[in-house]
């Protein structure tokens, strides 16, 4: 079954669409799949959200509404032919809006709860205050599962400086973070600063959130506010900006009248600033007994509270550390607790593995691509894998339709199919990978903090897309003994992951990459069984960055060369005189504009200049002298290729095993190296057998080094490459495996 | 007025915040809060009132921008076209306004008879489980036979 969320209006920063993404995430740590639907959204969401429009759903589906205002989907929910439910983060006080466009909205909004309660068979507050209001409304199975902040997103490390540096202010500050709108009671705020500015006349306030001009009296609220010394009115920030002005404020205050859950509350806390808080509806149960409430509003008596809350240190660490005990207590994983507990109400477990052991583990090898003539080295490591485990497991390959790994395209038939004899089901991606698009959202937001909802934007976009694939884990994973997941970065292994957590071995693959910044790949190096790393300096760059990863085995590839015949493929390409080659993608992201550069600077500096030979599929057009571009060549070619070389080139900077250089090293071939890859570096300074450049890449030196040394590169690169034995690698799959397989 | 939080202590943080307010001769009363509860709506009876209050087409709804400026401007414009063309608004929506009071009134009748249907759905299930649990309670007890147990 599939667990699939609805979402009147999808715009990331909202906080239903931030509610959404985190069920979806807390969905797959529980072992179910669901895709996100909404009426409208924000443009550019198209891949994580799609239009309501196309859900189809299957008898034993849940379908979960989230209800916070009037919406068409509340009748389209009634309807579904398969389980629904609803997921309510209240609505809006009436007596706030009277008069306003906004009244019959909420009318409606109210008569859809009571509607929707006979026809739904589980309702789901964010809070126990709209639990009680479920049960109010005629709702029977209700369940309260809380909203949640990821405390590590509000770090001193997520503050953007250029926010930071223009709050920078040893005054008092007050910070308010929500919509300026009738209910917020932005009057009251205003009220509260003016009496501090009598106390602190340098004091200031901080007002994030948009300001709604529908209504008449906030138009003046505004104009007010403008008026009223020390008070900003930022509008909606970006993530990072937040975080700076929360991390910028001596108090965090809230005025509001009415929340359903409040989730600002807990994002000053996770950002280490005391709360003031008015507690209105539910805002007490979500202090949990920590910050500062208040059941009155006498703006002086609080005034006087709010300086004493900022300035004191002692009473500031007592509450800054009860409120770190808040969210310690009632993180994601109370959450995924309740959620599961709200789902098993309706029957709904994560799969069992098989009872029966088998003699040979069933075991699911998932990858992003897979196939004859299918280049990039996670899927030609994954193809190695695959063949040298056959002797000793039943695999299946999960895979995509996907032959191209830019578009990630549906060239190959969905469905079951042989590959060398093992068995493959391929599953299609609904949305090719627009490039453009993505290449613009990651200038947009590599390098800066970001909220879940971005991260996972941009994940889905990357792609490939593969609900088939995780509906099969969701549903079938108990047919599985275990997994094996190559590569961390595409959204068809990081989804699938956490799916099955502890029964899936992961490749990672990783590299320095901009995404790896991203927190919510958190999960996928910290559920899985074991990772099991290619090289040690992967290892460290996975520990630095997620220092709570599951175990971690530094096991690589192995490598077998074939019998070779250099001269074969010299006279095979015409090729007389030296060359250096390169075999795999030709393309920028492989560093191979910067390639081309360096080898015309050689040719400029030398008058012997071995010409520069590229083998691989090529998506960029290549004219440029002393060049030769192959195009794709044979498996036996690439060996009598390198064997011939005198250098095989590495110039791509992200590399998690350089399975290029250990092949040129298993023949005899120096190799020249990007120096900026830690992994590359590492092959070359344990070998011995080549150089690294840095910076610009400069082949000249490096080029005329080989020439001299290249007998005795050789010889060590010979050596080096002869701890790389299949034997020890299978063994290492064979033994984690057959771990898992003991453990149950 | 009442402190909350476990890592306070409310009453002599009140207490001395009191203090420094009469120190400076302020003397203050709590802003009234109105704490109305919302309603739970029947939605079909909400559903029929509601046909009812927009069932003319001809009647614009409040006219309302949030932007300023050249907003004000179309606000101005509506409300002009309103009075200067509200025959012509009439004579356009007037097959509209008859067929919304159609579905009103069937709106109206079905949602009746799916209140009384309710009613008797639940006043038949009543009548069972009482008869249900009538022949459990008449049930007489068979004396037990053998050693008797502690």
């Amino acid at each position: 079954m599939a667990v699939h969320q609805l979402v009147p209006h999808f715009r990331i920063g909202d906080a239903t669409a931030q509610a959404a993404v985190h069920f979806r995430a807390l969905l797959r740590r529980l072992g179910l799949w669901g895709s996100l639907y909404s009426v409208s959204q924000e443009p550019g969401t198209e891949a994580l959200v799609q239009p309501v429009g196309t859900l189809r759903v299957q008898p034993d589906d849940l379908v979960l509404l989230h209800h916070a205002i009037g919406s068409r989907l509340a009748a389209r929910l009634l309807h579904l032919p398969c389980r629904r439910g609803v997921v309510f983060h209240n609505l809006s006080p009436l007596r706030f809006y009277r008069g306003t466009p906004l009244e019959p909205l909420l009318l409606a909004g109210r008569a859809q709860l009571s509607g929707m309660a006979p026809h739904v068979e589980l309702g789901i507050g964010v809070s126990e205050f709209n639990s009680a209001e479920l049960r109010r409304a005629g709702y029977r199975n209700v369940h309260t599962v809380p909203l949640f902040v990821e405390p590590e997103r509000f770090g001193p490390d997520r503050v953007d400086p250029a926010m930071a540096a223009r709050l920078r202010s040893s005054a008092l500050t007050l910070v308010s973070v929500s919509r300026v709108v009738p209910h917020k009671r932005f009057e009251d705020l205003l009220a509260l600063h003016r009496e501090v500015l009598r106390l602190r006349p340098d004091a200031r306030l901080l007002v994030v959130g948009g300001v709604d001009r529908l209504f008449g009296p906030v138009r003046l609220l505004e104009a007010e506010a403008l008026r009223t010394p020390g008070v900003t009115l930022l509008g909606r920030v970006s993530h990072g900006e937040l975080v700076a002005v929360y991390r910028s404020g001596s108090v965090f205050v809230s005025m509001s009248e009415h929340e359903g859950f409040g989730v600002p509350l807990l994002e000053a806390m996770a950002s280490d600033v005391p709360v003031l808080a008015y507690a209105a509806a539910a805002v007490a149960e979500t202090l949990g007994g920590a910050g500062m409430g208040f059941d009155e509003k006498r703006f002086a008596l609080l005034a006087e509270l709010a300086v004493q809350l900022g300035t004191d240190p002692t009473l500031r660490a007592r509450v800054l550390t009860g409120q770190r005990r808040r969210l310690e207590a009632d993180g994601p994983e109370h959450s995924e607790e309740r959620l599961g507990a709200a789902l098993e109400s309706l029957g709904v477990r994560r799969p069992s593995r098989p009872r029966a052991r088998r003699r040979r583990p069933r075991v699911g090898i998932v990858v992003q691509r897979y196939g004859p003539g299918i280049t990039g080295g996670a899927e030609a490591h994954a193809a190695q894998i695959v063949a040298r485990m056959l002797p000793h497991w039943d695999l299946r390959v999960l895979t995509s339709c996907a032959t191209d790994h830019l578009t990630w395209a549906n060239a190959l038939p969905p469905g079951e199919s042989t590959v060398d004899g093992v068995p493959v089901l391929r599953f299609p991606n609904p949305r090719p990978r627009p490039m453009l698009e993505l290449n613009a959202l990651s200038r947009r937001l590599f390098g800066r903090p970001l909220d879940r909802a971005e991260e996972e934007n941009w994940m889905a976009l990357q792609g490939p897309l593969l609900p088939g694939l995780w509906r099969h884990l969701a549903e079938r994973s108990g047919e599985y003994d275990g997994f094996v997941a190559f590569t961390y970065l595409y959204v068809s292994t990081a989804w699938s992951v956490p799916l099955v957590g502890h029964r899936m071995l992961l490749v990672p693959t990783a590299h320095e990459d901009e995404a790896l910044a991203f927190d919510s790949y958190a999960e996928v190096f910290e559920r899985p069984r074991a990772l099991l790393v290619n090289t040690p300096e992967e290892l460290e760059l996975i520990h630095r960055r997620f220092p709570k990863h599951a175990r971690a085995r530094v096991v690589g590839v192995g490598v077998d060369p074939p019998a070779v015949q250099a001269e074969r493929f010299r006279a095979r390409f015409e090729l007389p005189g030296d060359y250096l080659l390169y075999v795999g993608r030709v393309e920028r992201g492989k560093g191979i504009p910067e390639l081309l550069a360096a080898h015309a600077r050689l040719r400029q500096a030398t008058a012997n200049a071995p010409s520069l030979v590229l083998a691989g599929e090529a998506s960029m057009d290549i004219r440029a002298e002393g060049v030769r571009v192959l195009g794709r060549i044979g498996e036996q070619e690439k060996w009598d290729g390198l064997a011939g070389a005198l250098a095989a080139v590495v110039p791509s900077a992200k590399e998690s095993l350089s399975l290029l250089a250990l092949e040129a090293f298993s023949v005899g071939t120096p190799v020249l190296g990007n120096g900026a890859s830690t992994v590359v570096r590492g092959h070359l300074e344990r070998s011995g057998a080549g150089a690294a450049f840095t910076g610009e890449i400069d082949l000249v030196e490096p080029v005329g080094r080989v020439q001299r040394e290249r007998r005795a590169m050789s010889r060590a690169a010979r050596r080096y490459a002869a701890g790389y034995g299949w034997g020890r690698v299978v063994d290492a799959y064979r033994e984690e495996m057959d771990a898992m397989v003991r453990a149950g | 007025m009442k402190l909350l939080g476990r890592d306070i202590d409310g009453r002599s943080l009140l207490q001395a915040a009191r203090q420094r307010l009469e120190a400076r001769g302020i003397r203050e009363d709590a802003r009234a809060v109105d704490e109305e509860p919302e309603p739970v709506l029947e939605p079909l009876s909400f559903l029929v009132r509601s046909l009812e209050d927009n069932e003319d087409p001809t009647v614009g709804l409040p006219i309302a921008t949030h932007r300023t400026g050249l907003g004000r401007g179309v606000v101005a414009a509506k409300w002009i076209f309103r009075r200067t063309c509200q025959l012509f608004i009439n004579e356009a929506l007037g097959r509209q306004r008859l067929f919304n009071g159609q579905v009103r009134d069937l709106s109206a009748q079905l949602a009746a008879e799916v209140v009384r249907l309710r009613a008797r759905v639940e006043a038949l299930e009543a009548e069972k489980a009482q008869a249900e649990r009538a022949p459990r309670l008449a049930a007489p007890r068979k004396p037990r036979k053998g050693k008797a147990r502690r």
